[in-house]
């Protein structure tokens, strides 16, 4: 009898821990119909992705009999986007089968051996051929020079004013800085002149991870002369040099001059959703250090429809330190569609990920984003640039544009860059220091001294 | 469960008859009932720290190349940790933490508490009692916001600071003072329950004597009451150090360590590291100094209580 | 200082802590029957249920309340059972490791498990079981077993041996003078040590947090922070009404078993000799 109870325990004891293991397998390929599953981002004020992936279900579903799509909607902000796919990612079981990927993580997945080369699958898609300029191709290619995505958006980076603030501020428009100096002159003038308005406002906090980084603090290195992060012909990870101490210079003036945004709106991760919403709308903000997609809110589609914005808001290119050529400068980044190497059905996957990627799908995307279209013929499609008509001023600055060094150790690089710009933001450093630190800690975060060099 | 068994179980039951088979039934006469539990706590409990002390010595993480073949990398997280300026500063908040809010804060607020409760009326005992239990009822994160809207820039303390010009946004002037203050309101109960009980066994004829003896108020609590709950007064201090130790979700949902690493505890510096940036070695390393500290207040907390097990 | 002025001293600081410790509560309770309450909102007249209607749905309240029904219901029964069991040898036998045994179980409830986490995340990973709700419960129900144990044997140290030997000697079993003898006689013991462990995983945050990946898995708690963290400002209203809903269940049940909480305090604050 004790026996019989020693059995129904471990027999309770492997149900639990069997059902556990069952968990989030589903029935991938029960009764022979194939289910591809679908990862990506959503959130209240950033539906657009959902609605592209409904339709191209829809789509899809109805010309491969026997597959389904499963969406599964990842709810909040990037940081917790590229936390849960990362978490999901590490078991073949739970890992999605495609999903919307930040093509700055490419590298650390490829090298992981979690993502599929898709080559074979793009030989056999004329639109690869014929509509992706060979810049774009680049965004998902792998160390081993495949390619491991289809760019679904890119984008670019600048300034955004409110011209009610300016015209307050007694600042002409169109509004046309060279330098640094010039941006913090607005700002200044802002400040004195407008009361109870924000003159400037940037990504500058780890709440807001890799859009501090990039948003906030590449659009100023890699402005100053030589500034940049990784130095292509070395093949190493640059030290804080002078561009780097310059750029933490600037933040650390926006906040100690009492230019941004108050403490804790710098933390909050909803920040941009206070700029787009409540803050140009309501002339509460100066000068926004932005990307290209900040009015994509204000469309009628949006989540504040703002039909005034064209005339209230204007876009100017970030300017370089001291307006050194080429005058501006902006970074690129964006997002693809790529597929797990622990994918089943890889041809299935392929053909839902060319299904986003087509021109219907990526011009509903493209429209309802602001982000920039990385096929030809979306480009070219006058309703792309129907009704904003900022689209080729964000278009144009690919010109000056730089890519981030996106290789497997960017992320925590990044990580190194968003604590010394907290510093600034917080003051507990001076930027000297906060430079210092960074280039202390370079070396343990990408393996090894000798992958680093010293600043310029 | 309804499984039964015939054979009738012995109080003083020593198995040592020296049979192996009524060794056998001895040994699984508490093998049986004992053994859910010990599973359990094997796999879920020992098991993760043996594991805890195994990854700490690898390059572990979730993501990148090391996350298919993490290695053996010897000392180097220790060597990191202690290197670490954001580790450093994280400890010495946390050692202000629990200093501020259990040793000084919840010990001393719990303690006044009781002793001025001693002898009042059931109603007021039972209103003072409520409010304070109500704030160590609910959830933690439910904590939060309610010292969320109390703290906040146009929140209810500076409602009330207004007129006097102090209103500011303490969240982020004051970050260790805001979760010190959460923390002391949300654990004082405890220690005032833990008085309360202590200072009920105090035999109250003494303390009358003491009076009539002409020893004030101060007196009679130094020479009588402290030194009467001087082992409660000990064992609580271990009991909400090692709280007030692992706390996270109070500091987390509050203000989430910042801004920048102003309230950053280590738990939270643990989490980010090994939760955001899946840098599982070294949060492990982490985790186990955790541990250790816990453990050697643990076993302090024995020895003092001497209890009878 | 005369008895009068000590007297009046002494309520007075009583008044004021007592201030002190509602000043936090004042605004979640204000706000969450105030139709346009937000975080910089003056109080008003007004009062609607409008903020409990918002969110009364499927996905912000209903959901993860269910959710948080089915963790700590499943981890409390789990630990009064598997607790139950093993405090029944403790109680009764003499066994060489039982001392040993009880201070380990006492030593673990010390340790911080925050710092267990890092370790459980990991075998979580390894062992292909994050994101599964059983697991969790087991997990969950291990961390409550040491505290759960001492008390279960406390409580079952109260019931006088003398009561079971009737039934050993009408033939019962272990099994059947556990269930029929001391689980009736200490049903209020076992009512503390489940309400106990429910409230304890009710509140819980980190666990879930940290082992559940999808937000249909996830507990009151966590939705609760998810919402604080993206609605906090804006819907202040709204998130006083959860925050109310999601608190309601902890402190009925903590004023159910509040009376023979005192016992256990003692016990907390150390026995004495």
């Amino acid at each position: 009898m004790r026996r019989a109870m020693v059995a129904s325990m471990l027999a309770v004891a492997v149900a639990a821990t069997a059902g556990a293991c069952g968990g989030d397998t589903t029935d991938k390929s029960a009764g022979g119909a194939k289910e591809i599953e679908v990862l990506y981002k959503t959130d209240p004020t950033w539906p657009y992705m959902d609605k592209v992936l409904k339709q191209a279900k829809t789509d899809y579903e109805a010309a491969h009999k026997g597959v389904t799509i499963k969406l599964s909607p990842v709810q909040g902000d990037n940081e917790v986007y590229y936390t849960k796919l990362a978490l999901l990612n590490r078991s073949p079981d739970s890992a999605p089968d495609v999903y919307l990927h930040d093509t700055f993580q490419v590298n650390a997945d490829v090298a992981a051996g979690k993502l599929a080369p898709l080559d074979d699958y793009l030989k056999t898609w004329p639109d690869w051929a014929t509509q992706y300029a060979d810049s774009v191709k680049q965004a998902a290619k792998g160390p081993d020079g495949k390619i491991y995505g289809v760019p679904i958006s890119t984008d670019t980076r600048g300034l955004w004013y409110n011209k009610d603030v300016f015209a307050k501020a007694g600042i002409q428009v169109p509004w046309e800085p060279k330098t640094w100096a010039d941006v913090l002159t607005a700002a200044r003038a802002i400040k004195a002149k407008a009361p109870g308005v924000i003159p400037f406002s940037m990504y500058s906090t780890k709440p807001h991870g890799e859009a501090a980084t990039m948003q906030g603090f590449e659009m100023l290195l890699y402005g100053t002369p030589g500034g940049t992060l990784y130095d292509d012909t070395q093949k190493k990870w640059v030290a804080s040099g002078k561009g780097f101490t310059d750029s933490l210079g600037f933040i650390n003036s926006i906040y100690r001059e009492n230019l941004g945004p108050k403490q804790a709106d710098a933390f909050d991760p909803k920040l941009g959703d206070k700029v787009a919403l409540e803050w140009f709308p309501e002339a509460k903000l100066g000068i926004d250090l932005d990307g290209a997609w900040v009015s994509s809110a204000w469309k009628p589609s949006g989540t504040k429809p703002w039909p005034e914005w064209t005339e209230k808001i204007g876009w100017t290119p970030m300017p370089t330190q001291n307006g050194e050529a080429p005058g501006a400068v902006s970074m690129s980044g964006g997002w693809v569609m790529a597929m797990s190497s622990y994918a089943k059905d890889k041809k299935e996957g392929f053909d839902f990920i060319s299904t986003v990627t087509n021109k219907k799908n990526t011009l509903l995307y493209s429209v309802s984003t602001g982000d920039l279209a990385p096929r030809k013929d979306v480009a070219a499609d006058p309703t792309y640039s129907a009704d904003n008509p900022a689209v080729k001023f964000w278009t144009d600055l690919a010109s000056v544009t730089h890519y981030r060094p996106a290789y497997e150790v960017y992320p925590k690089v990044s990580a190194e860059v968003q604590k010394a710009m907290e510093a600034m933001t917080t003051g507990s450093k001076a930027p000297d220091a906060a430079a210092k630190a960074y280039a202390d800690s370079l070396p343990a975060v990408v393996g090894g001294p000798d992958k680093v060099t010293a600043g310029s | 469960m309804t499984v039964t068994t015939v054979t009738p179980p012995r109080l003083a039951g020593s198995p040592e008859q020296g049979e192996p088979r009524r060794r056998l039934r001895g040994t699984l006469r508490w093998l049986v009932p004992l053994g859910p539990a010990l599973v359990l706590l094997v796999i879920f409990m020992a098991g993760p720290i043996l594991w805890s002390v195994y990854i700490a010595f690898t390059n572990e993480t979730l993501t990148g190349a090391a996350s298919v073949n993490s290695h053996f990398v010897g000392f180097a997280n220790f060597v990191k940790l202690f290197g670490d300026e954001d580790f450093i500063n994280s400890f010495l908040l946390t050692f202000i933490f629990v200093i501020g809010s259990a040793v000084i804060g919840q010990n001393t607020l719990g303690l006044v508490i009781a002793l001025i409760q001693r002898g009042r009326g059931r109603v007021l005992r039972g209103v003072v009692n409520g409010v304070v239990i109500a704030a160590w009822v609910v959830p933690e994160v439910v904590a939060a916001a309610c010292w969320y809207s109390f703290l906040a820039e146009e929140g209810t303390l500076n409602e009330l600071l207004g007129s006097l010009g102090l209103s500011q946004d303490w969240l982020f002037s004051a970050p260790m003072l805001a979760i010190i203050l959460a923390n002391i309101w949300r654990g004082t109960a405890f220690s005032m329950l833990v008085y309360s009980a202590a200072l009920s066994d105090v035999p109250s004829d003494l303390l009358e004597a003491a009076a009539v003896d002409g020893a004030s108020g101060w007196r009679r609590l130094v020479h009588i009451t402290l030194p009467l709950i001087r082992r409660s007064i000990l064992s609580n201090l271990m009991l909400i150090t090692l709280q007030t130790l692992a706390a996270f979700g109070l500091i987390y949902a509050l203000t989430g360590g910042g801004p920048g690493t102003a309230s950053q505890t280590t738990p939270l510096y643990m989490y980010e590291q090994a939760f955001r940036y899946f840098e599982i070695g070294y949060g492990s390393a982490m985790a186990l100094v955790m541990l250790v500290i816990g453990a050697v207040f643990s076993l302090v907390y024995l020895r003092l209580i001497k209890v009878d097990a | 200082m005369t008895r009068v002025a000590a007297r009046t001293a002494a309520l007075i600081s009583l008044a004021l802590i007592t201030l002190a410790f509602l000043g936090p509560f004042v605004w979640v309770l204000v706000a969450s029957v105030q139709p346009e309450a937000n975080l910089s909102a003056k109080p008003t007249f007004e009062f609607s249920f409008k903020n409990f209607a918002a969110v009364l749905n499927w996905e912000t309240v209903y959901h993860p309340i269910i959710n948080s029904i089915v963790i700590s219901g499943g981890t409390a029964i789990l630990t009064v059972v598997v607790s139950g069991l093993a405090a029944y040898p403790l109680s009764r036998y003499k066994l060489r490791f039982k001392r040993h045994f009880m201070l380990t179980l006492l030593f673990t409830t010390g340790l911080p498990v925050t710092a267990i986490m890092v370790p459980v995340y990991s075998m979580f990973f390894r062992f292909n079981l994050y994101g599964s709700v059983p697991a969790t419960v087991l997990f969950l129900a291990a961390s409550a077993l040491p505290f759960a144990i001492w008390m279960m044997k406390n409580f079952m140290d109260g019931v006088p041996v003398s009561l079971e030997e009737a039934a050993w000697v009408d033939g019962a079993g272990w099994v059947q003078s556990l269930t029929r003898v001391v689980v009736p006689l200490m049903a209020p013991g076992v009512a503390v040590v489940t309400i106990f462990v429910f409230v304890g995983q009710w509140g819980n945050f980190f666990v879930p947090f940290v082992l559940l990946d999808t937000p249909e898995k996830q507990p009151a708690a966590v939705t609760i922070y998810t919402f604080f963290s993206q609605y906090g400002q804006v819907a202040y209203g709204e998130l006083a009404a959860f925050s109310i809903i999601y608190t309601a269940p902890a402190v009925v049940l903590y004023v159910a078993v509040n009376k023979y909480l005192a016992g256990s305090f003692s016990f907390a604050g150390s026995v004495k000799g």
